[in-house]
């Protein structure tokens, strides 16, 4: 398929606003097997958007936050103090 | 614990109006007729909002604080000279009280009625229709009320009438100074144990017990101060009310959490002291004898106070003994006495105290001890805040005040200490011991926390070498990049704006032109600038919100095992349970999509664990119907009973009205096995020809293989 877009730039695009989603996005897809792999993350873990991306169930994040730490992780939140992701 | 009350003149404002919109007819048109006077019938909503902007207007407020009675009057300048506009009920009444105006409640209610304070009210009170409605369950101990800054700005020029004490006149060549560290260092630590562990509150809004022990008894919270002179009881405890006073906590929802960033750290020291020093008058639950105290009458904010205006009303360069304050005091509050049961010695010790272990770090008071004792004053950060003398220059002498260790130790030397400093180090390295020098800590989880905050490990990295005596060891350098970018493996977004294309073609036209910060999978994005997102580059086919309740987007067919789904109205987490629970439908035109229950599809939920309830509540969720008997089975098959098969003789009869009339006639009903359906019975082969006899009895026929006609 042909990515670069033939359409001008005024154009409005039809999309569908997903709002407050939750999920989890990590660096490579083996650390996304990772977490699936892991029963407790799993159960939290609503589908697999992509290879690097999960998403997770609502009103789960401190859950999954709490089990990511006692797997050894560090994840950086976004939008928590402010800050969006690089 | 008291919140922190610091907002600004705007938000004074909205809660006046909040108050007054919350007041009854009566109620209102009372108070309006003390502040206003309107001379005509105006409506209630024209009356809230004529009252509120009539207490920022100077000259009608100058009248109305006229016509109040002195105790009245002179509460609005305790609470204006305090720089705190929320004060508990019963601390006012006390701080009256001293200054020998003993009639309990009236000036109070004198303020509240004239529509120059407002109570503090809780939502279980949604209209009040009398003041004492509000104090009733609140009950003046815990009951507050604030006053609008416009207000106390204009009731500040009252005498209070103290006595003349005995003050003596020191020439004192150097005066001990303290740092004006000790508590700011206190209130940080409290911050870092908050932030890193959130505390819930009991339903009483105090701390539970084992939170209470924990900050007893933490090491660095009671530790000596660097200029010890007295020693204080439960100081972590009291660093957490100062801290939570200040704004470096936040309570919310019964929890208290850690501010990302507290704004307290960007203001220069005297800032920063003044702050405290305003904030210690907020605190409650703790006292310099006993320390900590979860019930029981509290007199701290009452004491310390009418003690620092005391100091205040002395003429410069006077100095003045604590007993002579504590006897003043002891006098004449209502319940210190009988707190210090009946010890007056102890007044002094208690103010004592408060003196040294609080207000001479904090720089509010000043001592000198001389053979006839020791002797106070206002120190230069109390002259400044509290009578407008000189404000006193508060520069870290040096810039190079820390030395990072190899294995991640911190050594800081209090010197070159600020607020900002302090600040920023506290989100990232772990205060380990407090004292005229400090230690700190790096690990993987304190610089975590830091990079949670906002700070980036660049930022982490500067300071360390801003701030260093040396450079930076390669070990810690090392370390600083590997945590840094172990955080960056996993990213987790708590409320994402999704953006779902048609195709991956549209996804990458806004991708180019910025729209999108990240793509997700071929047709789905992160939107930038978050939540807000610009329209004129897209046109809305579905919105969703993934903290409200699922919506209904399927459709059953009559077999209860195929459905279509609405696209408008699915979401993301539905096209995730798509691929657990069915299969699609092949075949479907184009543009419809629909899926299938199937046996396979079934068992591969059973495996990802789902349940039949979570099946049935899932289908209840999304189609708004229960689950099918189709979709049942297939999931569920028969329980694990087994099915028979076997050859029966079944009569067919031409109408369910007959089948009804043969089970119901005894005669009949005695030679039926079993009724199957509407018009099916069966018959054991052996009663075969007595039911033929039967029937014969009232006339019917019943012939072999041959189906009856309707």
């Amino acid at each position: 398929m042909d990515l670069v877009s033939d359409r001008s730039p005024g154009t409005r695009l039809a999309v569908k606003l997903h709002r407050r989603v939750c999920l989890v996005l990590t660096d490579d897809a083996v650390t996304a097997e990772e977490l699936l792999a892991r029963k407790k993350l799993s159960q939290e873990v609503a589908g697999r958007l992509s290879d690097r991306v999960l998403l997770l169930r609502p009103g789960r994040l401190e859950a999954v936050l709490d089990e990511l730490k006692r797997m050894g992780h560090t994840p950086q939140v976004v939008g928590r103090a402010g800050k969006a992701a690089e | 614990m008291n919140e922190n009350t610091s907002v600004g003149t705007d938000e004074w404002t909205i809660r006046v109006q909040d108050v007054f919109s919350r007041c009854g007819d009566m109620l209102m048109r009372r108070i309006a007729q003390r502040l206003l006077k309107p001379r005509n019938q105006w409506p209630l909503e024209e009356l809230v909002e004529r009252s509120v902007a009539t207490l920022t207007n100077a000259a009608i407020v100058d009248r109305r604080i006229a016509e109040l009675s002195p105790a009245a009057q002179k509460a609005l300048a305790l609470i204006g000279l305090s720089q705190q506009p929320v004060w508990n009920v019963g601390q006012l009444i006390a701080l009256l009280a001293l200054l020998d105006h003993v009639e309990g409640l009236q000036p109070v209610l004198d303020l509240l009625e004239s529509g120059l304070a407002q109570p503090e009210l809780p939502a279980a009170i949604p209209t009040l229709n009398e003041f004492e409605t509000w104090l009733g369950p609140e009950g003046i101990a815990s009951a507050r009320l604030f006053v609008h800054p416009a207000v106390t700005a204009r009731a500040m020029a009252v005498d209070f009438g103290f006595p003349t004490f005995t003050t003596r006149t020191i020439d004192v060549k150097a005066i001990r100074q303290s740092d004006g560290l000790e508590w700011l260092l206190r209130t940080a630590v409290a911050w870092q144990h908050v932030a890193n562990e959130p505390l819930r509150l009991t339903q009483q809004q105090t701390l539970f017990k084992r939170d209470q022990q924990r900050f007893q008894t933490d090491i660095v919270l009671g530790a000596p101060f660097a200029d010890q002179l007295v020693e204080l009881p439960d100081v972590g405890l009291l660093s957490l009310q100062l801290a939570l006073a200040a704004g470096l906590i936040e309570s919310e929802g019964g929890i208290l959490r850690g501010k990302p960033a507290p704004d307290l750290w960007e203001q220069n020291l005297l800032g920063v002291l003044l702050e405290l020093g305003r904030k210690l008058l907020t605190v409650n639950f703790w006292n310099p004898l006993t320390g900590w105290q979860s019930e029981g009458e509290d007199v701290f904010s009452s004491i310390a106070f009418a003690s620092l205006l005391i100091l205040r009303d002395q003429k410069p360069g006077e100095w003045i003994q604590a007993s002579s304050i504590a006897e003043h005091l002891y006098e004449r509050h209502p319940s210190w006495s009988a707190i210090l049961k009946k010890k007056k010695e102890s007044a002094t010790v208690w103010l004592e105290r408060f003196f040294l272990g609080i207000g001479y770090p904090l720089r509010l008071i000043e001592f000198v001890e001389e053979p006839s004792g020791t002797w106070f004053r206002l120190g230069d950060v109390g002259r400044h805040g509290w009578r407008g003398d000189k404000a006193p220059v508060l520069v870290a002498e040096f810039r190079q005040t820390l030395i990072m260790q190899p294995n991640g130790e911190i050594i800081l030397f209090r010197q070159g200490l600020t607020p900002e400093l302090i600040g920023k180090l506290s989100r990232f390295a772990i205060w380990r011991n407090l004292g005229s020098a400090c230690t700190m800590e790096l690990t993987a989880e304190s610089v975590y926390h830091g990079l949670e905050t906002g700070l980036s490990s660049a930022d982490i990295q500067r300071l360390l070498e801003q701030h260093g005596t040396h450079a930076l060891p390669a070990t810690v350098l090392d370390s600083l990049q590997r945590w840094a970018s172990k955080r960056e493996r996993i990213a987790v977004w708590p409320a994402a704006t999704l953006l779902e294309f048609s195709s991956e073609s549209d996804l990458e036209t806004a991708f180019q032109r910025g729209l999108i910060t990240i793509k997700l999978s071929e047709r789905i994005g992160i939107a930038a600038g978050g939540e807000e997102i610009d329209y004129r580059h897209f046109r809305l086919v579905g919105n969703r919100d993934y903290e409200s309740a699922p919506r209904k987007c399927l459709t059953f067919d009559r077999d209860g095992l195929t459905f279509t789904v609405d696209a408008a109205q699915s979401d993301l987490i539905l096209e995730a349970e798509l691929g657990r629970l069915s299969e699609p439908v092949p075949g479907s035109p184009p543009g419809a999509r629909r899926y299938v229950f199937t046996p396979v599809s079934l068992k591969k939920a059973g495996e990802f664990g789902i349940s039949l309830s979570l099946l049935e509540q899932w289908a209840l969720d999304r189609s708004g119907e229960v689950l099918s008997a189709a979709a049942r089975l297939l999931f569920h098959g028969s329980g694990g009973a087994p099915f028979n098969y076997r050859m029966r003789l079944v009569v067919e009869v031409p109408s369910d009205i007959i089948a009804d009339g043969l089970v119901q006639w005894p005669a009949a009903a005695d030679l039926i096995d079993e009724r199957l359906g509407p018009r099916d019975l069966v018959i054991e082969e052996s009663n075969l020809e007595a039911f033929r006899e039967l029937l014969k009895t009232i006339g019917v026929e019943m012939n072999s293989g041959v189906r009856v006609s309707e």
